[in-house]
């Protein structure tokens, strides 16, 4: 079935929000573009508090241009700032939005403000014709039932199972990190794509074999790079998610589910790479959110991980992974219905 | 008869080296201020708006 949800007001495209996400943003700025009545990309910053509005906005808007067949745009201010002495919050960031948005081609057609309590529009201030609306309202659309029954669900974030083994576990995976000799890249390697090919094999033996290599930062990088297919050869490129074509993203979610079952069998202080791992490949689908929170937990496993804090600081200074920008080779998560 | 090759220490690689962390701290270096994570994920929607 391939027909269209149909929105029809702004409590579905509100609804639409959290399930494109994957969790409800606050303190955020959320704007989509329009494709002529369709909607195109969405992009979730944080609110720009304390930022000068007119960079604001241009860092924003250059995201968005990657929509390259966008002709308008909506925006969402997710924040309960205190609105004293002005009739909106961050008035002037929004201001200065709607010029780039105009100069970008892609002008601001509406916008809402949600806070923690209510929603309502963020232009209108008559509540005759634009009462503040419940969050109930949102929650209750045809639009979010709809994404709802088409297999659609705001999960959240997936926190890692805790280590299920037993005390023999430490020991093993230490027993299995490589020395770092050209034979032990080739097996740890050879492991790793046999468990992408076939995740059921997965052992607690083979468990601790991985989690062992990926105690080995170069033999960790070259297995990263093993879970993107059809660019061996661009190493460095593939970390930024600069792709030749469009990855095997079903291999990718199976690296990460298989990363996840990794977690059960490492305790903690071994569990950082593939924490990582699991946070590069979200930062990859274009949730960099999530992936900060796995850097997060990284680093509280490991306290200086090299590899999770250059990850953290590259999402935390904005960059997008170089596929989030083309939808021919970007993560898509498909709706069952 | 060829030469023997042994492998020794120096055959292995440092325990500590990464390619990806050498590219990253290259790659920080041309980065902009902090700005917090940006999400922009792509769907399959199927939306449209009346």
């Amino acid at each position: 079935m391939n027909d269209f949800i149909k929105f029809t007001g702004p409590a579905d495209v509100l609804a639409f929000i959290p399930h494109t996400l994957g969790f409800a943003p606050q303190e955020s700025f959320v704007a989509i573009t329009m494709q002529g009545n369709k909607i195109g990309a969405t992009l979730r910053v944080d609110a720009p508090f304390g930022l000068e509005p007119a960079n604001f906005a241009q860092t924003t808007v250059s995201y968005l241009t990657a929509d390259e067949a966008a002709t308008g745009s909506l925006l969402v201010i997710y924040t309960d700032e205190n609105t004293a002495g002005k009739p909106q919050p961050y008035s002037d960031h929004v201001e200065a939005l709607r010029s780039e948005l105009e100069t970008a081609g892609m002008p601001l057609q509406d916008a809402w403000l949600v806070t923690s309590e209510l929603w309502r529009n963020y232009h209108c201030t008559d509540t005759s014709c634009c009462p503040d609306q419940t969050l109930d309202a949102i929650t209750t659309s045809n639009g979010n039932a709809a994404l709802i029954y088409r297999g659609s669900a705001v999960n959240g974030f997936t926190a890692p199972a805790p280590f299920a083994g037993d005390e023999t576990a430490r020991d093993a995976i230490a027993a299995h990190k490589p020395d770092g000799w050209p034979e032990d890249l080739e097996a740890s390697r050879a492991a790793w794509a046999k468990v992408l090919d076939d995740p059921k094999s997965l052992t607690t033996q083979t468990a601790h074999q991985l989690a062992g290599a990926f105690q080995h930062p170069t033999i960790r990088d070259y297995m990263m790079g093993d879970i993107i297919t059809h660019a061996p050869d661009q190493f460095t490129s593939v970390m930024l998610g600069v792709f030749l074509t469009r990855p095997d993203w079903a291999r990718v979610d199976t690296a990460q589910e298989v990363a996840f079952e990794l977690m059960k069998a490492t305790p903690e202080g071994q569990r950082a790479p593939m924490l990582s791992l699991i946070g590069w490949l979200e930062w990859l689908k274009g949730k960099s959110s999530f992936a900060a929170r796995y850097f997060k937990l990284a680093l509280e496993d490991v306290a200086d991980y090299r590899l999770a804090e250059l990850l953290a600081e590259l999402v935390n200074r904005g960059l997008l992974a170089d596929c989030t920008r083309d939808p021919k080779k970007a993560y898509n998560r498909q709706l069952n219905r | 008869m060829a030469d023997e090759i042994r492998m020794t220490e120096d055959d292995t690689v440092a325990p500590d080296a990464s390619p990806i962390e050498d590219f990253l701290e290259l790659r920080l270096l041309t980065a902009g201020p902090p700005t917090g994570p940006v999400d922009f994920p792509q769907e399959d929607h199927r939306l449209d708006e009346p």
